[in-house]
């Protein structure tokens, strides 16, 4: 085989490791979360339908608008689902978080896409109540597992 | 034992690097002139179109949008993890076919070329179906990002102009797009594009030297389609903030500047194409003026300052346009022409609407529109006609 072309695969396939690495981590390592959700349905160009999950537990923190910068959400188990209790910019010494990226007083925690078909996608309609599954790394790293009716 | 067929055709951009070289070797002793005209004589120049080349091209192109599509189709019958590994399965199949063409004696560029295509399309296919089996969040610029350097590495590693043009497409993606994602203004998109323009335009230039010498063509034609359309975006009257600098617009910027520099020094070309890469810069520099500048704050009324912006701004796209004609006509580059031209066009008819929309309405508004459009493209065409007349010494220059 082409030597420069093994290479190659090798270098593409580490890109793939690399490009999806903070999903794969959480996936692998994390512990199970749960939040509470409000989604919608919208579509991503080479992705597909996917649903749009919104977090009302997020939405309350109201951080900073001034700026895009990395923060951290911490949280807290609540009966059967869990609440976020504050934003910070340094990373918290123990318990459970989130990195997130704070755009400009939207966070972003990497689990507001959920992948699925066109079909099952129209079937997540606003107004009832869902519940998203999530797994949570040691460095707040997150991938979302499943969203479900509540 | 051989049979003479008489003179093989190949394309007039092979002919014409042909002749350089055959007269570079004249010069440098190497063959005597009845020998340099009897190779010369072998090939004749033909544009014919091959069917067989365009069925391949287009082929390898559907079959690896169809892979992408694919993975958009999302098929909730697999699992996740199954339909990232059918996709790897592809991809990896992909490969191998590539490094069987490429074994195979004479190899067959075009067989080659499609394969390539559909691994560079597989590749991103990969990408995405791993980032939507991990629910990595949508519109994230940095998978397209990667998808552009395994495409790259991919087009350098087998030779593959296929290859090549889907990472050059998807590099400019994700640098706009991740520039712009957060952009309150017109402002760092264009300064990615007219940077993409300047970097291209560098890699055109040392192709040849480091790096296999057909990839400078669509290098060079990403630089005149980037750096115009940032040209376009730049010169665009707006009212309102155009956006602020910001650190990767900065950044973007001075990496582009560098790199032309560098090229400046090192590229092997002679004559006026010596100075090619800095015509990016130029245009990076221009361009970044002009989106800073606020203009048509009353759309009632035509302001000197709007008046200054429009002409300034028709200036320096007439220069830039007419400095990419230029290198098209030494290059001989049919498509890198296409472009200035059809940008010169487009941009002038742009402008006349911006300023004349505020003056004049209704069907006289498209009838002078209209006028400016085939005024424009007819003078640009005579222009282009002039300057291969003018730079046909140049030309010369450059060949032998």
């Amino acid at each position: 085989m082409n030597k420069p072309l093994v290479l190659v695969g090798i270098g593409q396939a580490l890109a793939v490791g690399v490009a999806v690495w903070g999903q794969l981590s959480a996936a692998t390592t994390g512990t199970e979360v749960r939040l509470v959700t409000a989604p919608v349905d919208p579509m991503d160009p080479f992705r597909g339908a996917y649903v749009q999950v919104g977090y009302e537990t997020l939405d309350a923190l109201h951080p900073d608008d001034s700026g895009s910068s990395q923060v951290y959400v911490s949280l807290r188990r609540d009966g059967d689902v869990w609440t976020a209790t504050s934003v910070a910019n340094d990373r918290p010494a123990s318990g459970t978080y989130l990195a997130c990226e704070n755009n400009y007083g939207r966070l972003d925690c990497g689990i507001d896409s959920w992948f699925v078909s066109e079909r099952t996608a129209s079937q997540f309609e606003s107004g009832k109540k869902f519940v998203a599954v999530i797994k949570v790394d040691r460095w707040g790293h997150t991938h979302l597992v499943e969203v479900r009716e509540r | 034992m051989a049979t003479n067929s008489g003179p093989r055709p190949i394309t007039p951009s092979r002919l014409h690097w042909l002749r350089g070289e055959v007269a570079q070797w004249r010069a440098d002793g190497l063959v005597d002139p009845a020998v340099a005209d009897a190779i010369v004589s072998g090939y004749v120049e033909t544009s014919r179109f091959s069917l067989v080349r365009l069925a391949l091209g287009l082929g390898g192109t559907f079959a690896g949008i169809g892979l992408i599509w694919l993975v958009a189709a999302n098929l909730e019958n697999l699992s996740p993890l199954l339909r990232f590994a059918l996709v790897a399965l592809l991809w990896l199949g992909s490969l191998v076919v590539v490094g069987w063409l490429l074994r195979r004696t004479p190899p067959r560029v075009p067989l080659v070329e499609s394969a390539a295509v559909v691994s560079a399309l597989a590749f991103g296919a990969l990408i995405m179906q791993a980032a939507q089996s991990l629910q990595v969040p949508a519109y994230r610029p940095a998978l397209v990002g990667w998808w552009a350097l395994g495409a790259l590495g991919l087009a350098y590693a087998v030779k593959a102009r296929g290859a090549l043009i889907v990472g050059i497409i998807t590099g400019v993606v994700w640098l706009a797009w991740t520039l712009g994602q957060h952009a309150n203004g017109p402002l760092p998109v264009a300064v990615a594009l007219l940077s993409v323009g300047a970097l291209a335009s560098a890699a055109a230039a040392v192709h040849g030297r480091f790096a296999p010498t057909q990839f400078a063509a669509p290098w060079r034609l990403a630089a005149g389609v980037t750096g115009l359309l940032g040209l376009f975006i730049a010169s665009v009257p707006n009212s309102s903030e155009q956006g602020t600098w910001q650190t990767g617009a900065i950044v973007c910027a001075v990496v582009a500047v560098v790199a032309a520099l560098v090229a400046l020094f090192i590229a092997p070309a002679r004559g006026l194409l010596r100075w090619e890469p800095l015509i990016p810069v130029a245009m990076l520099l221009a361009g970044s003026a002009l989106a800073a500048w606020t203009s048509a704050s009353d759309p009632a009324d035509v302001s000197l300052n709007d008046w200054a912006h429009s002409a300034i701004a028709v200036v320096v796209f007439v220069a830039a346009a007419t400095a990419y004609a230029v290198i098209a006509t030494l290059r001989n580059s049919p498509p890198l022409m296409l472009v200035a031209v059809l940008s010169l066009a487009a941009f002038v008819t742009f402008q006349s609407f911006a300023v004349f929309a505020r003056l004049i309405d209704g069907g006289w508004l498209f009838v002078v529109v209209g006028a400016v459009f085939v005024i424009t493209g007819l003078l640009a065409d005579r222009g282009r006609r002039e300057l291969a007349e003018n730079l046909s010494d140049e030309r010369k220059d450059v060949t032998s």
